[in-house]
C-alpha cells in the first residue's frame, strides 16, 4: 500500500473562516437528532441562551489554545505540553468518546433515514453508506477536509430558511411564547440544561485540528460568532417546533424538526423532508470524515506513530467505526430504555469533554509557562 | 555528435523524394550547395531572397552576400537535420567549408476565422489557428508587454512539437511557473498531436474526468487568463491553448460574461451551474421518484406519470437507460456525419425515435420530455469536455438513483465534491475560491459582479501584483 500524506499541511491560509464554519457545523450536529423534545416550555428558550454563555467561556479557554504557540507545532506542541506518555493517555481516553459521538450520530441519522425515507431498508445500510463516503472523504486528507467545511455549508445553508414559513403561519401566535418566565415553582432542568450543553459541544474536537487551522489570536472572534450563530438556530428552531406544535404537544414528538419537515410542501414535491433530511447527509457524511481521521490520527498515536500515513490504516478505522456503530444499532439500539441510555451516555461524554477538553489543554498551558519561567 | 557532411546528409535524406539537393555556381567560381525539404519550405522566397542574390553576388561569403537574412552556422548534423526538418535551406559554402542554416518556412496555413466551439454573439470574433506564431501574434496584439514572456519547449521524440509558455512576468506567481517549467521538461512521449495530449502529460490527476486544464481557442479569452495572472500553454498544429490554474468555475464562465450587462451576466451563469446540476440529476431524480418516492409527487403529477408509465414493461431505471443510451449514440452520430445530414438526423432523432418509442412502450412522455430538457441542458456549458463529463456523471447518478433513491442522488453528490476538492489544476485546489475559501473572489463566481468592483485579482492565484487599478499601490 503506498503511503499518502493524510495529516500534511501545505497552505498557510488565513483560516478563521474555517474555524466559524467548523464550530457551527459541529455544534449544530445535535439539532436534528434531539432538539427540541426537552425544551418544551417557552421558558426554557432562556436555557439555550445562558447554555451559549457557559459555551462561550469554553470557546474562550479554547481561544487561548490557539493564541499559544503548541498549535502550530502540530504533534510536538502537544509532546511539550503533555509529553509522550501523556498524549497516548490522550489518546486513549478521546477514542471512547469518539466511538461514541460516531456511533450515536451513525444510528440517530439511520433511525430518522429508515423512519422517514426508506422505511423498507435496513437501518444498518443506511449506517454503512455514509460511513464509507466519509471514509472516501477523509482519504484526500485532513487538509481538504478542513477546507471542505464550506462546501458542506452552502449544501445544507438552505434548510434554515425552509423553516421560515412556520412564522408565517396564520394560526401563530404571541402568546404561544408564553410564558417566558416560569409561573409558580419549577423542578429544575437540569437535564435540558446538560442536554443543550451537550449539543453545544464539539468545538474541543478543533484542538485536535488545530495544526491545520494555521492558529492565530482573532480566532476568539471567530468562534463567538460561531457560538453565537448556533445559538441563534438553535433558538429558531425551538422558536419554530414551540409555534408550529404548542407546548402541550411538543413532547409527544420524537424527532420535531424533522416532523416539521413532513409540512413544508411545494408545487412539485409534496415531501420536502425527503430531500431535507438527505441534504442533511453532507453534515454527518463530513463530521464522521473528520471524525474517522481523527480515530486514526489518535490510534496511530498510540501505536507507530513515526510510519508514515496510509490508505490501509484509515480503512482499517474505518472498518472500526462500522464494527461499533453496527453492534450497537443491532443489539443495543432498542426503542425506550436502551436508547435514552445512548442519548444520556452521550449527553454525559459531551458535556463533560466540552467543559474538561479546554480547562484540561489551558492546566497544562498554565502549568508548562510556569515550569519555563 | 556526428561531424556534417553531404554524404552523411545525402545519406540521411535517402528516399524522401521531396528532398531537394541543389548546387549553384557564383559568376566568381564559388560553389554553393543548397539541400532542403521543398514540401515544408518557401520556394519562392528562395529563389527570390536567397539563391538568386547569393549566385549573382561577388561576395566571398553566404553571411556577406545575403545580408538581410537571419543565417544560423552549423557544426554538427544532428543539428542540420533538426533545423532542415523545421524548414530551413541548408546552404554548403565550398570555399570555406562552412554550413549554414536559414529559416524559411512555409507559411500555408487557414486564415484567421471566428471559433466554432465557443461561439459568442459580441466581441471579438478572431480564433486562434494550427500556426503557432499567429496565436503568439493574436496575444502580442491584446498584451503589448515586454513582462509578457514567451519560453519554448520541444515535446514528443516523433513529432517535435514545439510548446509555448506564457505568462505575464512580475504578476503571475512565480510557483505557477516554475511548477509548469518542470512538468513540461519531465514529458516523455513520442507524439503531441494536440494540445490535450500536452494537458494529459502535465495535469496532475489524469484519472479524473473532469478537465484541469481550460482548453481554449480565444485570444481574449486568453489575454484575460494572463492579465488576472494565469499561465498559458501553446501548443504547435492545434488551435486549442490551455489556460491554468483553473477551477471548476472557471469552466462555467464564458467571454460573453463580461461583455453583458453585470446584471443579465449575473443571471446567466447561475443559470449555467442550475443546466449543469438538472443536466446530471434530472433523470436520476425522475429515476428516484417512480422507484422509491411516490409519495414525494402532488397527486396531480402522479396521475401523469402513472398514466404514462401504465403500460411500460420496463424498471423505470431501464426505461431511463435505453433513453440516455439512444441519445448518447444520436449526439455521437451528429458529430461524425457531415453537416447538412446530422441536421437531418436530429429530427429523426428527435422526433421519429422519441415519438415511436413513447408509441411503442419502451418509454413514458415524461421521460422524453425530462431527458431533452437534460440534454438541452448540458449544451449551457460552455466547456465542451465538462459537457461530456456530465455524461458519465448522469449514469453514476443513475445508478445511485435506482438503489438508494434520492439519498443516493446526494451520496453521490457528496462523492463528486469530495473528488472535486481533491482535484488540483497546476498544484493549486480545483474548488477555490470555496475551497480553500477566498471571500473577496466571490465577486466573480456565481454571480458576475460590475467591473468596477473587480479591482483586485482572485486571492486563490495569489498574484504579485495584486490590484488592477493604478491608483493603488501594491
Amino acid at each position: 500500500m503506498r503511503a499518502i500524506s493524510l495529516f500534511r499541511k501545505t497552505s498557510q491560509q488565513e483560516s478563521g473562516f474555517y474555524a466559524l464554519f467548523l464550530t457551527n457545523r459541529l455544534q449544530m450536529l445535535h439539532y436534528m437528532i434531539v432538539m427540541p423534545t426537552v425544551l418544551v416550555q417557552p421558558y426554557m428558550l432562556w436555557v439555550i441562551v445562558v447554555v451559549g454563555i457557559l459555551s462561550q467561556f469554553c470557546l474562550y479557554i479554547l481561544s487561548k489554545w490557539f493564541a499559544s504557540p503548541y498549535p502550530a507545532q502540530g504533534c510536538q506542541g502537544f509532546e511539550k505540553l503533555f509529553g509522550k506518555t501523556g498524549i497516548k493517555i490522550l489518546a486513549l481516553v478521546s477514542l471512547p468518546f469518539l466511538m461514541l459521538k460516531i456511533s450515536f450520530i451513525s444510528v440517530s441519522y439511520a433511525d430518522i433515514m429508515q423512519h422517514f425515507v426508506f422505511p423498507s431498508m435496513d437501518r444498518e445500510w443506511h449506517i454503512v453508506f455514509p460511513i464509507i463516503l466519509s471514509c472516501y472523504l477523509a482519504l484526500f486528507g485532513m487538509e481538504n477536509m478542513v477546507r471542505f467545511v464550506t462546501i458542506v455549508i452552502i449544501g445544507i445553508i438552505w434548510i434554515l430558511f425552509l423553516y421560515i414559513p412556520f412564522f408565517l403561519l396564520p394560526s401563530n401566535s404571541i402568546h404561544d411564547l408564553y410564558p417566558l418566565v416560569p409561573i409558580g415553582p419549577e423542578p429544575f432542568a437540569w437535564k435540558s440544561l446538560l442536554l443543550v450543553f451537550s449539543s453545544l459541544s464539539g468545538p474541543e474536537y478543533l484542538i485536535a485540528i488545530s495544526y491545520w487551522l494555521s492558529p492565530q489570536r482573532k480566532m476568539l472572534k471567530y468562534l463567538t460568532i460561531a457560538n453565537a450563530i448556533s445559538v441563534g438556530e438553535y433558538l429558531f428552531f425551538s422558536i419554530a417546533s414551540l409555534l408550529f406544535y404548542g407546548s402541550n404537544y411538543l413532547p409527544t414528538i420524537k424527532y420535531p424538526s424533522v416532523e416539521m419537515g413532513r409540512y413544508l410542501q411545494s408545487p412539485i414535491f409534496e415531501r420536502v423532508d425527503i430531500i431535507l433530511i438527505s441534504a442533511y447527509m453532507f453534515s454527518i457524511i463530513y463530521l464522521l470524515a473528520l471524525f474517522a481521521l481523527m480515530v486514526y490520527g489518535a490510534s496511530r498515536l498510540l501505536g507507530k506513530a513515526k510510519k508514515g500515513t496510509s490508505r490501509l490504516g484509515l480503512i482499517v478505522s474505518g472498518c472500526a467505526m462500522v464494527t461499533c456503530t453496527l453492534s450497537i444499532s443491532k443489539w443495543f439500539w432498542e426503542p425506550g430504555i436502551e436508547q435514552t441510555f445512548w442519548l444520556e451516555l452521550q449527553m454525559w461524554a459531551g458535556s463533560s469533554s466540552y467543559l474538561l477538553l479546554p480547562l484540561l489543554v489551558w492546566f497544562a498551558m498554565k502549568r508548562k509557562a510556569r515550569t519555563t519561567s | 555528435m556526428t561531424a556534417i557532411s553531404l554524404e552523411a546528409l545525402e545519406q540521411s535524406l535517402a528516399l524522401m523524394e521531396d528532398a531537394e539537393i541543389i548546387n549553384r555556381q557564383t559568376p566568381d567560381g564559388l560553389h554553393f550547395t543548397f539541400i532542403y525539404i521543398g514540401t515544408i519550405i518557401d520556394q519562392e522566397r528562395l529563389n527570390e531572397s536567397i539563391m538568386e542574390p547569393l549566385v549573382r553576388s561577388f561576395q566571398s561569403s553566404v553571411e556577406k552576400s545575403l545580408i538581410t537574412a537571419k543565417i544560423t552556422r552549423l557544426f554538427n548534423l544532428e543539428q542540420a537535420l533538426q533545423d532542415l526538418l523545421k524548414g530551413s535551406v541548408l546552404v554548403h559554402d565550398s570555399s570555406s567549408g562552412r554550413w549554414n542554416a536559414i529559416l524559411l518556412p512555409n507559411s500555408l496555413s487557414r486564415s484567421i476565422e471566428t471559433s466554432e466551439t465557443e461561439t459568442i454573439m459580441f466581441g471579438p470574433k478572431d480564433s486562434f489557428s494550427e500556426q503557432l506564431e499567429q496565436n503568439i501574434l493574436l496575444i502580442r496584439r491584446r498584451l503589448p508587454l515586454t513582462a509578457l514572456k514567451t519560453e519554448r519547449y520541444t515535446v514528443g521524440s516523433l513529432t517535435q512539437t514545439t510548446v509555448v509558455l506564457m505568462y505575464i512576468d512580475g504578476l503571475i506567481n512565480p510557483e505557477f511557473v516554475d511548477y509548469a517549467k518542470n512538468k513540461l521538461s519531465s514529458i516523455d512521449f513520442d507524439m503531441f498531436l494536440d494540445s490535450s495530449h500536452v494537458a494529459a502529460f502535465i495535469e496532475d490527476h489524469y484519472h479524473s474526468i473532469f478537465p484541469q486544464y481550460l482548453q481554449t481557442d480565444r485570444p481574449d479569452s486568453c489575454a484575460h487568463s494572463l492579465g488576472i495572472g494565469k499561465l498559458v500553454i501553446f501548443v504547435n498544429n492545434t488551435p486549442f491553448a490551455l489556460v491554468a490554474p483553473i477551477t471548476l468555475f472557471h469552466l462555467f464562465q464564458s467571454p460573453e460574461d463580461y461583455i453583458n450587462r453585470w446584471l443579465v451576466a449575473s443571471f446567466l451563469r447561475p443559470l449555467r451551474y442550475l443546466s449543469f446540476l438538472l443536466s446530471i440529476t434530472l433523470i436520476p431524480f425522475y429515476v428516484a421518484l417512480t422507484t422509491h418516492h411516490y409519495q414525494m409527487l402532488p397527486l396531480q403529477i402522479l396521475y401523469v406519470i402513472i398514466e404514462s408509465r401504465s403500460k411500460l414493461p420496463l424498471s423505470p431505471f431501464w426505461e431511463a437507460f435505453i433513453i440516455l443510451i439512444t441519445l448518447e449514440i444520436i449526439k455521437e452520430a451528429s458529430l461524425r456525419m457531415p453537416t447538412k445530414t446530422s441536421q437531418n438526423l436530429g429530427v429523426i432523432g428527435g422526433i421519429v425515435i422519441g415519438q415511436a418509442a413513447v408509441e411503442a412502450g419502451f418509454a413514458s412522455q415524461v421521460l422524453i420530455v425530462l431527458a431533452g430538457i437534460s440534454a438541452i441542458s448540458t449544451f449551457l456549458v460552455p466547456n465542451y469536455l465538462v459537457t461530456k463529463s456530465s455524461l458519465l456523471l448522469q449514469f453514476m447518478f443513475l445508478i445511485f438513483a435506482s438503489y438508494l433513491g434520492i439519498p443516493g442522488i446526494l451520496l453521490g453528490l457528496v462523492g463528486m465534491l469530495a473528488h472535486l476538492n481533491g482535484l488540483t489544476s497546476l498544484n493549486q485546489p480545483y474548488l477555490a475560491p470555496v475551497s480553500p475559501f477566498y471571500w473577496r473572489d466571490w465577486v466573480d463566481l456565481f454571480v458576475r459582479g460590475p467591473l468596477h468592483a473587480m479591482s483586485i485579482r482572485p486571492d486563490a492565484l495569489r498574484p504579485l501584483n495584486k490590484y488592477r487599478v493604478s491608483r493603488r499601490r501594491k
